[in-house]
């Protein structure tokens, strides 16, 4: 019984899990981290160059 | 009724994969770590179920997704090298029965980790390949943990979902495969993008957390004390708040020895008596005629050379005197001699270089990502690999699982992380050295 409700619930994990990475990689971006990045930068320069 | 659950996961993986193939990429880890096929009592005892998740890997990327492929680094080399090493010294096997056999299982091993940062290359499929590796994982220690629970566990004792003695229904192999997985699931618990951010969620790992520590427990393995014991250090090393994390481990360790019960106690005292211990002392032995082999076959022996195995050595008894302790076919019990019997100095030294670079790439990747708020979930992933990576080194130090594939999956996220930083700087590269020196600038004239 314990077994079984181990399987149930690591199996219901793994389909959720493939499911929800599917939809979420297709929405997103693939190096999102790469954008952020320059526009922080961009805007650290301004400010600096605001205060300059 | 679990075949039933089973054939779902699969009939799932094969149906999602064959739009996106790093779904077959994490089917393949399910079968490699959840072993369906011996699980199972029908349907999936009768499909080819790791040759179907294998094919859909690959033939699903070359088909459809050849995006961002990974730069060849030198720890793909090496990865190569090595499985052909093996081969060529399987080709000269003392015993190429056995050798043969072995060696289906552990070429597969290392090439498929060659080919993983070719499935997983972005943030979410990174996380999907954890989530793989610890899920599967969970359908066992979740059972494991609980029946320890109930019962205090014991050595030898199936109390997973596999039987028998080898993989992971071996007590030593789980225990040290399960404490290099509780990094990984620090890392979801605080990163996941696939999990939304919920009590229940964080509940739910902690949840995973106290199973993995109590299965670890249960196995009576003293790898499993050796690898928590490393595990403890190295999370309280790598760690910023030393105090809070130290204060966390004692808390832990507490726990663990009020569940404890005397007969695992006995068993851990036994650690540091390899003089009359037959179980440790064997292992000297057989390593001790390992050096010796290699010092007349520095090629090594090939898979399975162990067989050939005959030492003796004398030993203190139970009375105090001296005796003959006779090891005849023992096996290797450390990864790093079973290496280097089988495949010679020069397999030792792939085996040590790829692992040895993987660790460096990742502190590369961590020192690069320190002061990127962007990048906080690469800079702690790196810690959590080099984690699992370090607990494995020793905990594999005593059992035999240089061909068993969790090594190279470590390696193998390494890798894609490595190349996941290199690809966000990349397309910044020819402008960030002005930008960087605009700022700096900047900061000179105020």
């Amino acid at each position: 019984m314990l077994d079984t409700l181990s399987i149930l619930i690591s199996s219901a994990l793994l389909i959720y899990v493939i499911v929800r990475a599917i939809l979420l990689d297709r929405s997103r971006p693939w190096y999102p981290e790469a954008d952020e990045i320059r526009e922080r930068e961009k805007a650290e320069a301004q400010t600096l160059d605001a205060e300059g | 009724m679990r075949s039933v659950f089973l054939l779902g996961v699969f009939i799932v993986i094969v149906c999602a994969g064959a739009s996106t193939p790093f779904v077959f990429g994490m089917g393949y880890i399910w079968v490699d770590l959840f072993s369906p096929s011996k699980v199972s009592y029908s349907i999936l005892t009768e499909i080819p179920i790791a040759l179907v998740m294998a094919a859909g890997c690959i033939g699903t990327y070359l088909v459809m997704d050849r995006k961002s492929p990974p730069k060849f680094n030198i720890i793909t080399f090496l990865l190569i090298l090595f499985a052909l090493w093996i081969t060529f010294t399987t080709f000269r096997a003392a015993l190429p029965g056995h050798a043969w056999i072995k060696w289906d299982f552990a070429f597969k091993a290392v090439t498929f980790s060659i080919f993983l940062p070719y499935l997983f290359r972005t943030r979410v499929q990174l996380e999907a390949m954890l989530l793989a590796i610890v899920v599967s994982l969970s359908g066992t220690f979740m059972t494991f943990g609980v029946k320890t629970l109930m019962t205090g566990g014991g050595y030898s004792m199936n109390l997973g979902l596999l039987s028998g003695n080898s993989g992971l229904a071996e007590g030593s192999t789980l225990a040290m495969v399960v404490a290099c997985s509780i990094p990984f699931q620090i890392y979801l618990m605080r990163h996941s993008l696939i999990f939304p951010k919920h009590w229940i969620v964080k509940l739910g790992f902690l949840g995973f957390q106290a199973c993995s520590l109590l299965t670890i427990l249960g196995t009576h393995a003293r790898t499993g004390l050796i690898s928590l014991g490393v595990l403890a250090m190295v999370y309280w090393w790598l760690a910023a708040n030393k105090i809070r994390n130290a204060l966390i481990v004692l808390v832990a360790a507490a726990a663990a020895l009020s569940v404890a019960d005397d007969s695992w106690l006995d068993r851990m005292s036994t650690v540091t008596e390899y003089n009359t211990e037959t179980s440790a002392l064997g292992r000297i032995v057989v390593w001790k005629w390992t050096w010796d082999y290699v010092q007349d076959n520095p090629l090594g022996g090939g898979f399975g050379v162990y067989r050939l195995s005959r030492y003796t050595q004398t030993i203190i008894n139970e009375d105090g005197e001296e005796e003959l302790y006779e090891v005849a076919g023992k096996a290797f019990h450390s990864a790093y001699f079973e290496v280097l019997g089988e495949h010679g100095y020069l397999g030792l030294a792939l085996y040590l270089l790829i692992i040895l670079l993987a660790v460096l790439s990742l502190r590369k990747t961590k020192k690069k990502t320190r002061d990127v708020p962007e990048l906080t979930w690469a800079r702690d992933l790196s810690t959590a690999v080099m984690t699992a990576i370090l607990v494995h080194m020793a905990g594999s130090s005593f059992i035999g699982v240089a061909f068993q594939p969790f090594i190279y999956y470590y390696v193998a996220i390494a890798i894609s992380l490595d190349q996941y930083v290199r690809r966000v700087y990349e397309p910044q590269k020819a402008g960030r050295g002005s930008r960087k020196s605009q700022l700096k600038n900047s900061r000179k004239a105020v």
